[in-house]
């Protein structure tokens, strides 16, 4: 007990004296600059920033796995895309896609990612982005060759990146959004399908999302309504407003396997109504 | 080419080094970082249109903590952007976070004269920091959530003795 102490206080000893090392150079330390140690967030300034970047669905994989395996291979959903005219459709089906691929990662199966590498260029000819992504598609089929899962990942979040930005850039902004959402869309559903199938309270603290999901639905329902044509938009709309309740936790809850559960049905439906539409 | 093997080369290439004085320095730097943006994908034959001083500045600092031959930090393609307009300027971006995941945020600016600073508060307000640190026109803080949710991060121009508008980007990486 007392060695294990020892050793304790030794390793934090050496973590401090490391981080010490470390921050030497630079010269700010806490509460210097004036920086304050609390800020009002009811009140926060005008100059808060607009631009919500959405979370990569790797961001809340990488916390689950830390939880302990999982059964990736079980989320693998064999999507057979059939485009149509719908660009709108094809740009939620880009982020869907870019989900999926980095459930093939976690899963590490090679011919699910080489085969989303393949889709992500189909719909990157569909929006017209070929020449832009062209690069990034063929790093992922490479990658998943090689096993190389790390370069993968990068892959797939500069695919997705890069679709956005050249939405933007030819002034298809809505496009951009409805990519984000997708991608988000398709990690929220893997997520609460594990957490449905091996639930814990812990997991599911992942799905606490209260201001992600707000934004993502206001954002959604700016978009001109142009863009969401037909039953399957007003089905994203509804969704999302759904979703707001279930993925908050008040003070000292949890989000239950009740919810979990409803949270994978509301996502898992519009994902096959917009794989399907 | 192995990108990663890439980026640690073109770091000890610069030293790590951080800093630039004038604006010849600043543009070897944005040249070095498009340079090294540029090796580390041209295997998969992307080419880099453009790359911001800000930004640039940004992944400069960042590369060195992404601890690319351990356990490395994926660095997010997707970054925050806009103008300071002068000294004392404050932005707060809102961002959601996991548990058990350890994120780095940098701040950069496109001019090397002035100074930045950037911190993360978490859900109630509170300085969440686990590090911290401050160099010049760039800084760093790293958090390790205590729980999933809201964060807001805080970047202020401390110092801008040129006096023109200045350009901050913020990036993070996660693992």
């Amino acid at each position: 007990m007392v060695a294990g102490m020892n050793q304790l206080r030794t390793t934090i000893l050496a973590t401090t004296a490391a981080t010490v090392l470390v921050c030497l150079p630079y010269s700010a330390a806490r509460g210097q600059n004036g920086t304050p140690q609390k800020i009002d967030i009811a009140n926060l300034p005008a100059e808060t920033i607009g631009q919500v970047i959405i979370p990569i669905p790797q961001e809340v994989f990488a916390s689950l796995d830390k939880l302990g395996s999982r059964n990736w291979r079980g989320q693998i959903k064999d999507h057979k895309i059939e485009l149509n005219s719908d660009r709108s459709r094809t740009a939620l089906l880009f982020g869907l896609v870019i989900a999926d691929g980095f459930i093939a990662v976690q899963a590490e199966n090679r011919n699910g990612v080489v085969n989303i590498g393949r889709d992500v260029q189909r719909l990157a000819v569909a929006l017209g982005v070929r020449n832009e992504v062209d690069g990034h598609a063929l790093a992922i089929v490479d990658g998943a060759g090689d096993a190389d899962w790390k370069s993968v990942r990068r892959e797939l979040d500069r695919a997705r990146q890069t679709v956005i930005d050249t939405m933007k850039k030819l002034q298809d902004d809505e496009l951009a959004d409805l990519v984000s959402i997708g991608g988000w869309l398709g990690g929220t559903r893997a997520l609460s399908a594990l957490l449905a199938e091996d639930y814990s309270a812990e997991g599911a603290e992942l799905l606490h999302q209260p201001d992600l999901v707000n934004q993502i639905a206001q954002r959604y329902e700016a978009l001109p309504a142009a863009t969401k044509p037909g039953p399957v938009y007003s089905g994203v709309k509804n969704t999302l407003r759904s979703l707001s309740p279930l993925m908050r936790i008040e003070a000292g809850g949890d989000i239950s396997k009740e919810s979990v559960e409803t949270i994978l049905k509301l996502t898992a439906d519009l994902t096959q109504k917009i794989y399907g539409s | 080419m192995d990108p990663e093997q890439t980026a640690i080369n073109a770091d000890s290439v610069t030293g790590g080094e951080v800093l630039a004085s004038n604006r010849g320095a600043r543009s070897r730097r944005a040249i070095i970082c498009c340079a090294l943006i540029g090796a580390m994908t041209l295997g998969a034959g992307w080419v880099m249109a453009f790359v911001s001083d800000a930004k640039s500045a940004a992944i400069e600092a960042a590369i060195p903590q992404l601890d690319l031959a351990d356990n490395p930090y994926l660095l997010r393609e997707s970054w925050w952007h806009e103008p300071f307009r002068k000294k004392g300027d404050v932005k707060i971006i809102k961002h959601q976070l996991f548990k058990r995941n350890d994120y780095w945020f940098w701040a950069g600016l496109s001019e090397p004269d002035a100074k930045v600073s950037i911190h993360i508060y978490d859900g109630a307000g509170e300085l969440a920091d686990a590090e911290d640190w401050q160099k010049d026109h760039v800084a760093g803080a790293r958090i390790a959530p205590a729980s999933s949710g809201n964060y807001y991060i805080r970047v202020e121009l401390l110092e801008n003795p040129g006096g023109e508008e200045v350009e901050w980007a913020v990036i993070y990486a996660f693992r």
